[in-house]
């Protein structure tokens, strides 16, 4: 028997090696496409961004010089630059904790009647969510037209006056914050809402025998599932606020006096207005940095927190 | 402690009427178990007194208060669910102290309370860990812990044991049994299951279709059902139910069934005669009729052999009957015979009403001393000796 095997086996031998070699072949062809696309369109482009930064570039974008730290020290010198950065910072603060808590706040009211009544109240909530934002800007444009627009009108009617929400950078930024509320806090709910889904109803059912206030409800158990939703939800809120643009370019393209410049649109003025290429690329750099760190953290946190039913 | 009181109980879904005008009273320290098949409403009774859901109309009293309009937190009743309902991000310390610390209970009591019933309930090992690292048996423990550390009036168990394997549902059993009699704690139990609502109960409430078919002890129940269908619920097998009908000639009568009948020799009331009834016999009741007495002619169909007990399956003119003996009987499909009951233990239905009527005995005027719940009960239940069987032969029906 073993005789025969070893003999099988020999005979075997090259035509197993062909087959290994052909396998071995088509597994990397297979993995091949995916991999041109990752390595052209982001390993690469990320390179070029890092190695720029570090240089000296003509208009067209092609490196010169070496140029050092340079352009982390344009960039820094520049009082516009801090101006973007301390609206970017007010403007993600505002919107992510207001567009959080009233994420949150929905999916709560919209949990306690998730019936099919509520299917109006889930298309009318949800019609922003699935606009695309250029659109919804655009939208927002028409409402905030002074005097002639529907929030003007309103304001009047109730005798409250009009105000030409865009021409100050108080207001505008706000309008700006609002408008991201309205876009993404359904979105959120969403993911709030299959967070309290998973809840069994028994749970529900005991909490409602064992506590006579409620908050022990809240703050012991609702909360403590919910927190890794929580943290996902507001990681990807901060994620979006730190990249708008498209409101910006669309409402008032970063006024009035720079009111409203925020750090993508500076960095798409940077690049393509004033062909800064290696600043551009400097501050590319910084904000892939954080924004990886960011949710690189948030996500070792979630894992650490990652809460298991069963 | 309590007493727990439903007047005239109804609850609608919609159109859909799930429970129908249910009056019970469980007394102050009572152990009551509500047991019915699925979409009986015992479930829903639960749930309304514990306030998770209205009813429409009538009245719930745990004591004297009357609590329809009380939010759960405040009818001061614990819950047990099936799916025991721990919270799954607390330990078991924090699961069984929650109810305490919601309610702003000091601390030190917390720890002192949670310790005291983790001990009673050998959970002690066990307070660090998460529920999910528990098994059924001691995620169920910690159910029952939370239940009893808030001391309340009433306790409401929802199938709490259906989750749990055979064996550990029997150990289950006893220990929810000795810690409501320790605590002395009213307490209404829901099941399916009729082993768990005759070991468990003081008394029994036996639902189906919304209504309450019966209310009262094991015994009770098991030996004088109210109707049909708790004659035939309770019992495994189930007691045989089949058409009848009294035959009358003023000076005996005979109570006929397909394939057979039993005579009675004495006049039975005119308003019995005549009338189609359901005839019941528990399977366990069941005898081999002597030679040329009176019974029922069947053959045999199936034999179950339980290891103590033997099932046969007889058919009798079209019916259906189930005998239970115990021990091995040597009896094979294709077998006839003929087989009776004792009197007192045929039981006469209404075939309207589905209403338990009596006994053959009590309307045939024959004494009582064979009433069923004796001392000798056992005795008469021990089905037929050897002795009979060994008469087989003789008492096989020819053809």
């Amino acid at each position: 028997m073993s005789t025969t095997a070893t003999t099988l086996t020999a005979a075997a031998a090259p035509l197993r090696a062909r087959r290994s070699l052909l396998a071995w072949c088509l597994r990397y062809a297979l993995v091949l496409p995916p991999a041109a696309v990752v390595v052209i369109f982001v390993a690469w482009p990320l390179w070029v961004t890092l190695y720029h930064s570090f240089f000296q570039l003509d208009a067209r974008g092609h490196a010169v010089a070496f140029a050092g730290s340079k352009n982390y020290q344009a960039l820094f010198a520049s009082p516009l630059f801090h101006q973007v950065l301390w609206n970017t910072a007010v403007y993600s603060v505002l919107a992510v904790v207001l567009c959080v808590s009233i994420a949150f706040g929905l999916s709560l009211l919209l949990y306690g009647r998730v019936a099919a009544s509520s299917r109006a109240l889930l298309v009318a909530l949800f019609s922003p969510t699935v606009m695309p934002m250029i659109a919804a800007a655009n939208i927002w444009l028409y409402f905030l037209i002074p005097q002639f627009g529907m929030v003007d009108q309103l304001l009047r009617w109730a005798g409250l006056g009009h105000e030409n929400w865009l021409g100050h950078p108080g207001t505008a930024l706000l309008v700006m914050v609002m408008l991201f509320v309205w876009k993404y806090a359904p979105y959120f709910a969403l993911f709030l809402l299959a967070g309290l889904q998973a809840i069994p109803p028994d749970v529900w059912e005991a909490l409602r025998t064992e506590d006579p206030y409620g908050w022990a409800s809240f703050r012991r158990v609702i909360l403590p599932i919910l927190r890794p939703m929580l943290a996902f939800v507001t990681t990807m809120a901060v994620l979006y606020a730190v990249e708008t643009v498209d409101p910006v370019f669309a409402m008032t393209q970063g006024g009035p006096n720079n009111g409203t410049n925020l750090v993508m649109f500076y960095l798409y003025n940077l690049g393509f207005n004033y062909y800064s290429w290696g600043p551009a690329a400097a501050l590319s750099v910084l904000l892939m940095i954080g924004l990886s760190t960011l949710s690189g953290l948030s996500l070792i946190v979630l894992e650490r927190r990652a809460f298991h039913w069963q | 402690m309590s007493s727990v009181r439903l007047q005239g109980v109804t609850k609608h879904y919609g159109t859909q009427q799930v429970l129908a005008d249910v009056r019970l009273d469980v007394q102050d320290g009572e152990f009551m178990v509500l047991v019915g098949p699925s979409g009986s409403g015992k479930s829903t009774i639960l749930r309304c007194i514990a306030g998770l859901e209205d009813v429409t109309q009538g009245d719930i009293f745990i004591g004297s208060t009357r609590v329809n309009d009380l939010p759960p937190h405040k009818r001061d009743v614990a819950m047990v669910f099936q799916s025991y309902a721990l919270y799954p991000n607390l330990s078991v310390f924090e699961n069984i102290a929650f109810p305490l610390r919601a309610a702003r209970v000091p601390k030190q009591d917390v720890a002192r309370r949670v310790r005291e019933v983790a001990a009673r309930l050998g959970l002690e090992p066990l307070l660090a860990r998460k529920p999910r690292a528990l098994s059924g048996g001691q995620r169920q423990r910690v159910a029952i812990a939370r239940a009893i550390i808030r001391n309340p009036q009433v306790f409401l168990m929802d199938e709490p044991l259906s989750n749990l394997d055979a064996k550990l549902r029997g150990q289950m059993r006893a220990e929810i049994l000795r810690l409501q009699r320790q605590l002395g704690v009213t307490t209404v139990f829901v099941t399916h299951d009729q082993v768990e609502a005759m070991t468990m109960g003081d008394r029994i409430t036996v639902m189906d279709d919304g209504r309450i078919q019966q209310v009262g002890t094991p015994h009770e129940v098991y030996h004088r059902p109210a109707n049909t269908f708790v004659a035939g619920f309770l019992g495994a097998p189930a007691m045989n139910l089949i058409p009848g009908r009294m035959e009358a000639d003023g000076r005996s009568a005979r109570l006929a069934v397909s394939g057979g009948g039993f005579s009675v020799p004495h006049p039975v009331p005119d308003d019995l005669a005549g009338r189609p009834l359901i005839v019941g016999i528990r399977p366990e009741d069941i005898r081999i009729a002597t030679e040329n007495g009176d019974g029922v002619d069947g053959t045999v169909d199936l034999v179950e052999y339980l290891g103590s007990e033997t099932v046969i399956t007889l058919s009798a003119a079209g019916e259906e009957w189930r005998v239970k003996w115990s021990g091995h009987p040597r009896v094979s499909p294709g077998d006839r015979f003929r087989f009776t009951a004792a009197h007192a233990r045929i039981y006469l239905f209404d075939a309207a009403s589905t209403a338990l009527l009596g006994t053959l005995a009590e309307w045939a005027g024959e004494t009582a001393d064979q009433e069923p719940s004796r001392d000798g009960d056992f005795q008469q239940a021990v089905p037929f000796g050897n002795s009979v069987w060994d008469k087989r032969a003789s008492i096989r029906i020819h053809g």
